[in-house]
């Protein structure tokens, strides 16, 4: 934190090529619920978009303007979980909280890359779902040399499957995850005896209790440091202070997974990350009133075990039926349409969802769902200058992304994307030379509240994504 | 609750104490509690619609599966239950339906308590983790199957078995595994719910929990003074560890608990709770040994597996502990799993359980874990292989392990208060081929099984229909006793003793006394007609009027005649048709047996036969000649399609030869010696190319010089061989210009092409002025071809094809005469008729059947015995006939004139009969006939007289038919005569599924007729008001 903040200050000074202005003129700007500005202007200042209006929205002098005259101005989509530049998603322990995804991060991996090409601009990195307990994650941009510089928000949310791991049924599954926060509660109590006893060294009057009254009474002392670093992640977990991705790939996944969570009174903490049977679950899903996160696959094929008949559901339809609001995710990544976000919302819209859910599956609803739903997920005064200059409608097979801005800096050019060029041309271009860099330092806003939410400082000027290998 | 019950009930309830009472009177539980209903309602939507409120069920049998000296008995024949708000209200032998309540007739079906499967797996089990770097304890007692329990899933293929509700057992591998759960596959709110939970902790003293895996608890971070341990082994390994692990797990259960012991803590409360311990043990010694764990923990106790009960059965007896018995389909136990030691398994014997009751131990019978508990009724079966009795096993099966497992206050058995779970069986319970109808859960329907047309039955007996019992006349072949008859789709599939019975199929049980025939024939029905005489002649096809059976088919059909020849009254002069149709069936072709089963001709009375007999030569005659006609067109066709083929195969290659040639300078000679050939008609190979084309393309044109125009057909570039393109122009010197009729929109194309040589043109075809190729011809015919355009289809060329004969609609018939397939039927009454026509008949080869032929019998049978192939014999089985004296006329007494010839069957005047009442005697044609060998057959001659054909039959056995020759009369012998034996007439594989049941021997009077199928579907014998 100290070395972050340290770099932040120097690079203030830096310029950046759109300089701490910036203006979006000329496009339609298109919300997530459908509302269109044509001609609109995006005025984003200090990584902040200050206004969005139509043709004749003020533009401060010093903002560097972008033509979007005929281009579509959508936000940047989000991809709420996912392993996307991880280098394995899971450990082969089971029961992991203290596994952080910063230690699994690839900074320079080229699938962040095409994460800006294909508009994403917020990626939140988290454990795969082969686990009781994976680990803590991380929300960051898919744009930096090095972790710190690509944090959006570090340590964000624990992993907890309910769908067994492989090896596991759900017995032993659940049994494990008793057994963890068994086992923490036996470590605190422990540690809160010895802290109790110390406490009692320094009164005058030393009061002997049974050891179930001083773990109780020693309790109030503990602090995260005295606990064990392997524990530390779970102990915050179970006082609701981090929130909880929870996997329930089956629909009797979500009825055990919201029964434990009940039980656990850690229910408004979870996220609840969810296959395509879970559409049998959809009532309890919407009772609960958490987040859902939708798996890559979104058609669920049945066999009826009398008759033989296949049976075919697709998932988003019965969500949006429902009324539950849901999150998209790409199925694998980029070898098939259904590797894309924007392909993912678009067959929804196909399969009869309204087009404004199905974009804010991409946008807003993702956002709610990594807890950023007031600083990202739309165009609008306050929020983060995350924005995509689109070619076309955003679910429109022959759109592609022109220019992406992350909190108001050129990240991504189509017209300078030398892998692009590379592959259209069939000639091997030279690596950009530093100077000419077209993404430079970004002087990233400060978020709101907590710690560890500040978004850290700049890599240095002639870093940048798009430059890979 | 427990006060109403017989004393042996009482006894044993004392002895597992409170842990059997209803679930309020448990101590209460630090672990979670368990709720009623702790699942939310599946979503499945395979669950019938809203339960009625009352449900009133009748059926043929229903085992009650109450105890004996209850106030309802076990077993009720027939029986009726009153179900309202999903619990049994009353139940007896008879009941008053309530008028609110929704009926439920089963039939004869049976009706049983659904079924509890006292061990199941269907929670997963709680086996070592495979590749685990875990901690994984021999001793888990707070493994809950309730968690992975798939409250979602479609138990639908379990329910079918009959199993309604199940103890979801822990595993076997553990030396404690866990608290296992009772669960209902379906509840009257639809999906399934939990009875209890944590209701028995489970121990396992077989030789699965031996030699746990090692325990393995590394640290982390590993430091010099936090090593990693080597594993360390963990009870049981031996048998004596067993015993020792469990005391010392209860040991410590009752001692201090580390805060992290989840599994201290489970067993801390079971032990608390003094809650029924389930002990696995199949051998002999680890039964004993099980007995003497339970006595010394002083816990209620079930013993579970017992595969060798019977060797200790009277130790296990002395002991009193209830006895779970699991039986497999194999009689050994499921092999040894990967990993477990390698121990010789308990050979299951199938006689544990029947020793056991029989000393008075409570027995439940259950599947093996891992097993599939929809095999629990053949669980029961072999468990009547070893002795037991059928009520025991029921009880075994239902009220038995409902009390086991605490849950007897809610199911178990079909008595008042209960929860009316039950299931609908085909027939008795533990029969091979009894099948599950329908499954209830609290009076909803919870299960059944798929319709017949579905994937999964279809080819395995879904709508197949058995009937079997008593004696089966097939029509051909010895009777068989005790047989059956199987139909599906409409069609017989066996026939035999012991049929072949596919799953599913629907029996019909018809008693050894019942006698099962093949429907009957009548050989003259009059059925569509009606009361309509008019002859209608050959050319009138009947089968555009059938439509579906009516009333009056119907009618013949309950009366046991399902196929009926019909035809018109009287025939026409020139022939009638006959149609074989099915008495039953919705539409015109589940009717028709055949549109053209014979031609019926009349032969008019006596009067000048010869010229009767002329005039019929000629009808056949020229019938003969049609037909004859018609074979030689065949012939004549194919051959004409066969040189076609060899001549264009040869044309091809006599193109392709020329083609082939280099261009030659036509031979002088050939002018010469002809006279100078048009110089254009013909036909002429043609090869366009260059232009755009990347090659040539060559086809053909035909053109026709008339004076100096041409014309003809195009085909190379635009159209086809099959769909040429007209073309015209204009020849003038040697320049040929010719106009392509196609129409594109940059113009006609056009050729211009210069004669260079005989017989070969070149020069241009050009598309408007923007593409020009290159075009030559070649003449490879001088005789101008016409070709007519044919739409896709064989063109019709003027060389030499046989022309077809002029289709005659009223000579039709007789083609399929001549060829042998169908036979004329003759209604003749007199004698000499009937001799001239047979004449004629003989000339012609002709099958003849006989109607009526009152007098055939004046006839010497070697005159017509080899001609005719049947008779239809009158409808009147006994007639009256003139006595004479068939043979050589004696000399007459003293000269006398010449004697005049008179035609053969006449009696000779000294031999004439006196027509006296003396000489007039009644006799049975039928019986007469087929005594003589020949194939006879019944009419009614009627519309729906053909109600009484049975009863004529049994008339003419009375007065001296074989009764197997009337059988044959009424089924197979009117078939083969009308050449309907594939499809009608016996009971064999292949033939359509008509089939009577008679309560008796057919041709007794006293019989009944109980069933008629018709092409597999059952006619309701009673007619509709």
């Amino acid at each position: 934190m100290v070395l972050s903040s340290l770099l932040a200050a120097s690079l203030l000074a830096a310029t950046t090529a759109l300089g701490d202005s910036a203006a979006v003129r000329g496009g339609t700007i298109l919300q997530p619920d459908g509302t269109r500005i044509e001609k609109g202007i995006v005025v984003i200042e200090d990584g902040k978009v200050t206004a969005v209006g139509g043709p004749e929205t003020p533009i401060p002098a010093a903002a560097t303007v972008l033509e979007a005259d005929g281009k579509v101005v959508f936000p940047g989509m989000i991809l709420a979980h996912t392993q996307v530049g991880l280098d394995i998603p899971n450990e082969n322990m089971p029961i992991a909280p203290f596994v952080n995804v910063y230690d699994s991060i690839e900074p320079n991996s080229a699938e962040y890359e095409e994460c800006l090409r294909t508009g994403i601009t917020t990626v939140h990195a988290i454990q795969g779902n082969n686990t009781v307990i994976g680990g803590l994650s991380r929300i960051i941009r898919p744009q930096g040399d090095m972790v710190e510089y690509m944090t959006v928000r570090p340590d964000y949310a624990l992993k907890i499957s309910i769908t067994p791991r492989n090896g596991f049924n759900r017995m032993t599954q659940l049994a494990e995850l008793r057994r963890a926060f068994a086992d923490l509660k036996a470590h605190v109590d422990a540690v809160a005896e010895r802290r109790y006893e110390e406490e009692q060294k320094k009164k005058e009057e030393k009061v002997l209790v049974l050891p179930d009254e001083a773990a109780k009474q020693g309790l109030a002392h503990v602090t995260i440091d005295d606990l064990d670093a392997r524990w530390r992640t779970l102990w915050r977990a179970s006082k609701g202070e981090i929130p909880l991705f929870v996997h329930c790939d089956r629909a009797m996944d979500v009825s055990n997974g919201i029964a434990w969570l009940r039980e656990a009174k850690l229910l408004e903490k979870a996220v609840f990350v969810v296959g395509t049977e879970a559409h049998k679950a959809a009532g309890a899903l919407k009772q609960a009133g958490r987040p859902v996160i939708l798996s890559g696959a979104l058609v669920h094929k049945e066999t009826d075990p009398l008759t033989g008949k296949e049976s075919e559901v697709f998932v988003p339809k019965v969500f949006a039926d429902a009324g539950l609001p849901f999150v998209l995710q790409p199925n694998g990544f980029a070898f098939n349409a259904d590797g894309l976000l924007w392909y993912q919302a678009a067959r929804c819209v196909r399969e009869g969802v309204a087009r404004d859910v199905a974009l804010k599956s991409v946008t807003q609803w993702a956002a709610d769902a990594i807890g950023m739903g007031d600083t990202l997920g739309s165009i609008a005064p306050g929020k983060w200058g995350n924005v995509a200059i689109l070619s076309g409608d955003p679910l429109d097979q022959a759109t592609v992304v022109e220019k992406l801005l992350l909190e108001g800096r050129l990240a991504y050019d189509r017209a300078t994307d030398r892998r692009l060029k590379e592959l259209a041309t069939g000639q091997e271009l030279a690596a950009p030379s530093a100077e000419a860099a077209p993404t430079a330092a970004p002087a990233a806003p400060a978020a709101p509240a907590a710690p560890a939410t500040e978004p850290p400082a700049a890599p240095p000027a002639g870093g940048g994504s798009g430059s890979g290998k | 609750m427990v006060h109403r019950t017989a004393p042996i009930l009482a006894a044993t309830a004392a002895l597992l104490g409170a842990a059997l009472l209803p679930t309020a009177s448990r101590a209460a539980e630090p672990l979670r509690a368990a709720p009623r209903s702790a699942l939310p309602p599946a979503a499945a939507s395979w669950l019938g619609g809203d339960p009625p409120a009352k449900l009133f069920v009748k059926a043929g049998r229903i085992w009650t599966g109450a105890p004996e000296g209850s106030k309802v008995a076990p077993y009720l024949s027939p029986g009726a239950l009153l179900i309202v708000d999903g619990k049994v209200a009353e139940v007896a032998a008879t009941l008053e339906a309530p008028p609110d309540a929704v009926v439920l007739d089963l039939g004869d079906a049976v009706v049983m308590p659904g079924l509890i499967d006292a061990t199941t797996t269907l929670g997963g089990s709680s086996d070592f983790i495979a590749n685990s770097v875990w901690k994984d304890d021999a001793v888990a007692a707070h493994f809950d199957p309730a968690d992975s329990f798939d409250s979602f899933a479609d138990w639908r293929p379990t329910l079918l078995g009959g199993v309604t509700t199940v103890y979801l057992s822990c595993g076997e591998r553990r030396l404690v595994s866990g608290q296992g759960a009772v669960a209902k596959l379906a509840s009257r709110g639809g999906g399934p719910e939990f009875l209890a939970r944590q209701s028995a902790l489970e121990i396992n003293l077989g030789a699965q929990s031996l030699q746990p895996p090692a325990r393995v608890d590394p640290p982390l971070p590993p430091a010099a003074d936090q090593p990693i341990l080597p594993a360390e082994r963990q009870l049981p390994t031996t048998r004596v560890g067993q015993l020792l692990g469990v005391r010392e797990a209860f040991a410590r259960a009752r001692g201090t608990l580390a805060s992290g012991d989840l599994s201290g803590q489970a067993l801390a409360a079971a032990v608390q709770a003094r809650r029924p311990l389930r002990i696995t043990a199949d051998e002999a010694a680890e039964l004993l040994r099980a007995t003497q764990l339970a006595r010394e923990l002083g816990h209620p106790a079930i013993i579970v597996g017992a595969a060798e009960g019977a060797l200790v059965a009277d130790q296990l007896a002395a002991a009193r502990y209830p006895v779970v018995v699991e039986i497999g389909l194999s009689l050994e136990r499921p092999p040894a799993e990967r990993g477990m030691p390698d121990v010789d398994a308990p050979r299951l014997r199938p006689e544990s359980a029947a020793e056991l009751v029989r000393r008075g131990v409570k027995v439940a019978l259950a599947t093996p874990p891992g097993a599939a508990p929809s095999d629990l009724l053949l669980a029961g079966a072999i468990a009547l292989r070893g002795g037991l009795t059928t009520e025991q096993a029921v009880a075994a099966l239902t009220r038995v392990p409902a009390e086991l497992l605490g849950v007897g206050h809610r199911v178990g058995c079909l008595m008042p208060g209960k929860d009316a779970d039950f299931v609908v069986l085909s027939g008795e319970p533990f029969l091979r081929s009894s099948y599950v109808q329908k499954v209830f859960v609290e009076g909803r329907l919870a299960a059944e099984p798929a319709a017949a047309t579905s994937r999964a039955t279809a080819g395995r007996g879904g709508g197949t229909v058995v009937i079997r019992g008593g004696t089966v006349l097939t029509g051909v072949g010895e009777p068989i006793r005790g047989g059956g008859v199987a139909i599906r789709d409409g069609r017989i599939v066996s026939v035999g003793a012991n049929v072949a019975i596919p799953p599913g199929a629907r029996i019909i049980d018809v008693g050894p006394d019942a006698v099962i025939t093949p429907g009957f024939l009548d050989a003259n029905s009059h059925l569509e007609y009606g009361e309509d005489r008019t002859n209608l002649s050959l050319d009138f096809d009947l089968l555009q009027a059938v439509a579906g059976a009516d009333e009056m088919a119907l009618e013949v059909a309950r009366h046991g005649v399902t196929t009926a020849l019909v035809q018109t009254w009287q025939a026409h002069q020139a022939g009638s048709r006959i149609v074989a149709l099915k008495t039953a069936g919705t539409t015109r072709a589940a009717r028709v047996v055949d549109g053209l089963a014979g031609v019926k001709m009349f032969w008019r009375g006596p009067f000048d036969p010869l010229l009767t007999a002329e005039r019929y030569r000629g009808q056949l005659g020229e019938a003969k000649r049609y037909s004859d006609a018609w074979i030689k067109h065949a012939e004549e066709l194919a051959k004409w399609n066969e040189e076609q083929k060899k001549k264009s195969a040869e044309q091809a290659a006599a193109e392709a030869a020329k083609a082939a040639e280099p261009k030659k300078d036509e031979a002088p000679a050939e002018v010469s010696k002809e006279k100078k050939a048009d110089p254009v008609t013909g036909k002429w190979t043609v090869t366009v190319s260059g232009g755009p084309m990347p090659e040539p393309m060559s086809g053909s044109m035909n053109l026709k010089l008339d004076g100096d125009k041409v014309s003809g057909t195009f085909a190379a570039l635009f159209g086809d061989e099959d769909d040429p393109r007209n073309v015209a122009g204009s020849l003038s010197g040697k320049t040929l210009t010719l106009e392509i009729d196609v129409d594109i929109p940059i113009g006609k194309p056009t050729i211009e092409t210069e004669l260079d040589a005989d017989d070969h043109m070149v020069g241009k075809l050009k598309l408007g002025d923007r593409f020009a190729f290159d075009f030559s011809a070649v003449r490879t015919d001088k005789t101008f071809v016409e070709v007519v355009t044919v739409s896709k289809g064989k063109k019709k060329s003027a060389d030499g094809r046989p022309a077809a004969p002029d289709l005659k609609p009223e000579l039709e018939p007789f083609r399929r005469v001549f060829a042998g397939e169908i036979p004329i039927l003759l209604e003749c009454d007199s004698a000499v008729g009937i001799k001239h026509a047979l004449k004629v008949f003989a000339e012609f080869k002709v099958e003849v059947v006989l109607l009526g032929a009152d007098e055939l019998h004046r006839l010497p049978l070697a005159d017509w015995k080899g001609i005719v192939k049947g008779i239809v014999v009158p409808e009147v089985i006994e007639v009256p006939r003139t006595v004479a004296i068939v043979g050589e006329a004696p000399a007459p007494a003293g000269g006398d004139g010449p004697r005049r010839p008179r035609p053969q069957g006449d009696a000779a005047p000294a031999a004439r009969p006196v027509e006296s009442s003396a000489s007039r005697e009644r006799w049975v044609p039928a019986a007469e006939w087929s005594a003589l060998g020949i194939p006879v057959a019944f009419q009614s001659n009627g519309i729906t007289t053909a109600r009484g054909l049975a009863l004529n039959a049994a008339y003419a056995v009375r007065l001296g038919m074989d009764p197997r020759a009337a059988l044959r009369a009424l089924t197979i012998d009117p078939a083969r005569m009308f050449h309907i034996e594939d499809a009608v007439g016996s009971l064999e594989p292949g033939k359509h599924g008509d089939v009577l049941v008679f309560s008796g021997d057919p041709f007794e009077f006293s019989s009944r007729l109980q069933k008629v199928f018709v092409a597999g579907e059952e006619i309701a014998l009673e007619m509709k008001p």
